[in-house]
């Protein structure tokens, strides 16, 4: 392969209802040159495969559903913090799914020589994938099967000899949670969507990866230099030191202030307790360390250690701080840290997992369910022993645990009354930590999500006015706001290099990311202009793929609460979102995108984008 | 010979975050546009559960237990670092100053079949320059 920065090769992986010790159908293709500029890799690359081999027909936990692990060019180089992406049908929304981890697996894969690891099919008993350059072997996993991430990993680490990197799913995977996360060095996990419950529905515990060959640069001395003006702009960046120093915590400060921070299920904008667990409070009682991912100049996780050191991770991060902290009305740092440590144990999302206990919660505390159903837990919000107890039921399908185990949308089904009005979800995905009626950008965010209730592809929240003109609490200026945000990401998710480091820590803008690009590809004329409309395409063609699953203008929209009711406090107090303000956002920004007036793609934006070919027929 | 003053890379484990940049840059730095940390000539131990990450680099001691280990005559004192500087090409690959390094930071590159040892990058050390935590400095004590 005449291009740097890529493996060059696919290698797909067909389980095949195979045993350990069996050999496995699989094989490498190399990556197909005439499309690599158009989607480079990771998200790109991955939307493509995942476009070809899996369809409406494709349900999330069939076994012909991929799991792909992605990776681009830039990952792996002396350059900036890598990541991989799992893209695969999502077992929460039914929709596409990228979820993307840190740690140091995404470079191994790169070093093993792939660019994406494609595994459909299901073993015939619980296994896992061990793959050491041409090596691809399914391994016997009956050892490792119901323990938690933590213990699996620490037994396959013992078993490879430190080198090997591992992708593992816990017991909420095995038990198809569609929420259930994958973790990778013990610290990182791709949580969102359901991930985990891809891997246990093929039977597949882990996937062990080592790799011994070279990722190549076009030009290392450029790269040198590139460094340093990275270091420069770190210095001069608004927020690198304070994320380094406290890294994603530092958003409790403002989130509460600004009356975005989501409390008892989203019933505040602002949390009384705030000052018991945000990032001071963090550093000051429970703060060990910071850690890093593989090549990154901001390391900004901390491994922090709570109740005398019986709870010790890389955490809590922001989200899960809102969501498992004030949003379950809880306001122990400690607590917040073991809930943290559980969820990673037993793999499963922190966001999810918060979002679906306050929902419950708050049907308690309205009377719609009560301790009969409960399994006899007093399910008020601030009651710690109680998140315990249904993190651990929910992971493990547990009484009253598996009414809620399928997420919030499902749960709200089942409960009934009007516990659908405060299901705080869109497309099935749980809300993150931003209250949409502080900063009403985020709701358009989060509608326009492919993978649904997400904050990674855009958030418009707390940018200054000098960046963009938009209306907090109206709908000017918002819709070009989010497509831009949205588009900064993708030639980053593309990379894959950690979006959160390069938008944050460095300001970057897209010239930059051309310039990585340039000096890792060798791509000479590659610009900003057209990273800008390579977003655009990858934009689009994700869409394609969710429209192609049935979706339209109608999934694009607000749980009820946070669409028609007032928030109580802070900034936003009073102001409503409502239909009019939220349509007028949604047309602008299928305009801006040229999707028409239902969400569809225009065969003319499918032109100019050239992706009439990839696309095939869209329904009507 | 006129002594020179020691110099070594110095870690300092608890401002180490594990990110191995220094790994990605070293292992580039000699092998330019190729990268693998397995590669480098700088290694950090990561204990993953307690967060304890630890540079480990050779310290480039007085005694040089590598160069007298060397059967192939490979490994030699450079005039102007005074430090050991494996030769590449006459590397046989034996490990034979693996094995005899008492601090385990004599490294092996098992697809080349070389060893590798710090160089300190003739005396401007990259891994030093590249690292964002202060975790590795270079020391020149007389």
């Amino acid at each position: 392969m005449v291009l740097k920065g890529y493996a060059g090769r696919i290698l797909f992986i067909n389980l095949d209802n195979k045993k350990a010790g069996e050999a496995l159908q699989y094989k490498t293709e190399p990556l197909d040159e005439k499309i690599l500029r158009k989607l480079i890799g990771g998200r790109g690359y991955g939307a493509y495969l995942l476009y070809n081999l899996s369809g409406p027909t494709t349900k999330p936990l069939d076994p012909q559903n991929p799991f792909i692990l992605s990776t681009g060019p830039l990952t792996g180089t002396p350059l900036a913090g890598s990541k991989f992406a799992v893209i695969t049908k999502s077992p929460l929304t039914g929709l596409f799914l990228d979820s993307y981890s840190g740690g140091e697996l995404a470079g191994e894969i790169k070093y093993a020589g792939y660019d994406h690891i494609v595994i459909q099919g299901r073993c015939a008993q619980p296994s896992y994938l061990f793959i050491e350059d041409e090596k691809v072997e399914l391994r016997d996993a009956s050892h490792i099967w119901g323990k938690t991430t933590f213990d699996a990993e620490e037994i396959l680490i013992k078993e490879h000899g430190g080198e090997a990197k591992i992708l593992v799913t816990g017991p909420a995977g095995e038990k198809l949670v569609p929420f259930a996360c994958v973790c990778t060095d013990y610290y990182h996990q791709s949580g969102r969507g359901g991930a985990g419950a891809v891997m246990g529905s093929k039977n597949l515990k882990a996937i062990a990866v080592k790799g011994s060959k070279d990722v190549t640069v076009s030009d290392s001395e450029g790269l040198k230099k590139f460094r340093q003006y990275l270091q420069e702009k770190f210095k001069k960046s608004q927020f690198g030191d304070l994320r380094v120093k406290y890294g994603t915590p530092y958003t409790t400060t403002t989130a509460s202030a600004i009356g975005v921070l989501p409390t008892r299920n989203f019933q505040q904008g602002s949390f009384e307790g705030i000052e018991k667990i945000n990032c001071f409070t963090i550093k000051e009682k429970i703060w060990i360390s910071d850690h890093g991912c593989l090549g990154c100049q901001a390391p900004c996780m901390n491994f922090v250690k709570a109740k005398k050191g019986k709870i010790k991770l890389v955490g809590p991060e922001y989200e899960t701080i809102a969501l498992l902290g004030s949003n379950v009305g809880v306001d122990d740092i400690e607590r917040i840290a073991e809930f943290n440590e559980l969820c990673d144990a037993y793999g499963v999302d922190t966001i999810s997992c918060g979002g679906v206990i306050a929902f419950a919660m708050e049907c308690y505390e309205k009377g719609i369910i009560d301790q009969k159903m409960t399994d006899g837990l007093d399910l008020r919000f601030g009651n710690a022993d109680a998140v315990v107890e249904m993190i651990i039921k929910i992971a493990k399908r547990d009484g009253f645990g598996n009414v809620l185990a399928d997420g919030v949308k499902k749960a709200a089904e089942r409960i009934g009354k009007e516990s659908p009005h405060f299901a705080i979800h869109v497309k099935g995905m749980e809300l993150p930590g931003y209250e949409p009626r502080g900063a009403f950008a985020m709701g358009l965010a989060y509608a326009t999500a492919t993978r649904g209730g997400c904050h990674r592809r855009a958030k418009p929240v707390e940018i200054p006015q000098d960046r963009f003109k938009y209306d907090n609490f109206g709908f000017e200026g918002n819709a070009q706001m989010v497509k831009k945000l949205q588009d900064f990401r993708e030639p980053v998710h593309c990379g894959i290099l950690c979006d959160a480091l390069l938008r944050f820590c460095f300001e970057l803008e897209m010239k930059d990311i051309a310039e990585m690009y340039r000096l890792v590809v060798g791509w000479e004329d590659i610009s900003a202009p057209e990273l800008t409309q390579l977003a655009e395409r990858i934009y689009t063609l994700t869409r394609c793929y969710n429209v192609r699953e049935g979706m339209d203008r109608k999934d694009d929209t607000l749980p009820p609460r946070i669409l028609h009711d007032p928030l109580p406090d802070g900034p936003g107090q009073g102001k409503i979102i409502g239909d009019e303000t939220f349509n007028k956002m949604l047309d602008e920004y299928y305009f801006l995108r040229g999707w028409d007036s239902n969400g569809i793609p225009t065969p003319e934006t499918l032109d100019r984008l050239g992706l009439t070919d990839i696309v095939g027929a869209l329904p009507k | 010979m006129k002594k020179n003053p020691r110099r070594y890379i110095k870690s300092i484990p608890d401002n180490c975050s594990g990110c191995r940049l220094c790994e990605l840059v070293c292992s580039d730095e000699h092998n330019p546009n190729f990268t693998n940390p397995k590669r480098s000539r700088i290694r950090i131990k990561i204990e993953h559960r307690e967060n304890k990450n630890t540079p480990r680099v050779c310290l480039q001691c007085e005694e040089h237990p590598c160069v007298d280990a060397c059967p192939a005559k490979a490994i030699r004192i450079h005039s102007d670092l005074g430090i050991p500087i494996v030769s590449m090409e006459e590397c046989t690959g034996c490990q034979d100053c693996v094995l005899a390094c008492p601090d385990g930071v004599m490294y092996f590159d098992s697809q080349k079949n070389v060893a590798l040892k710090c160089d300190l990058c003739g005396g401007d050390p990259e891994c030093v320059k590249n690292c964002p935590m202060g975790a590795i400095v270079f020391e020149k004590s007389a």
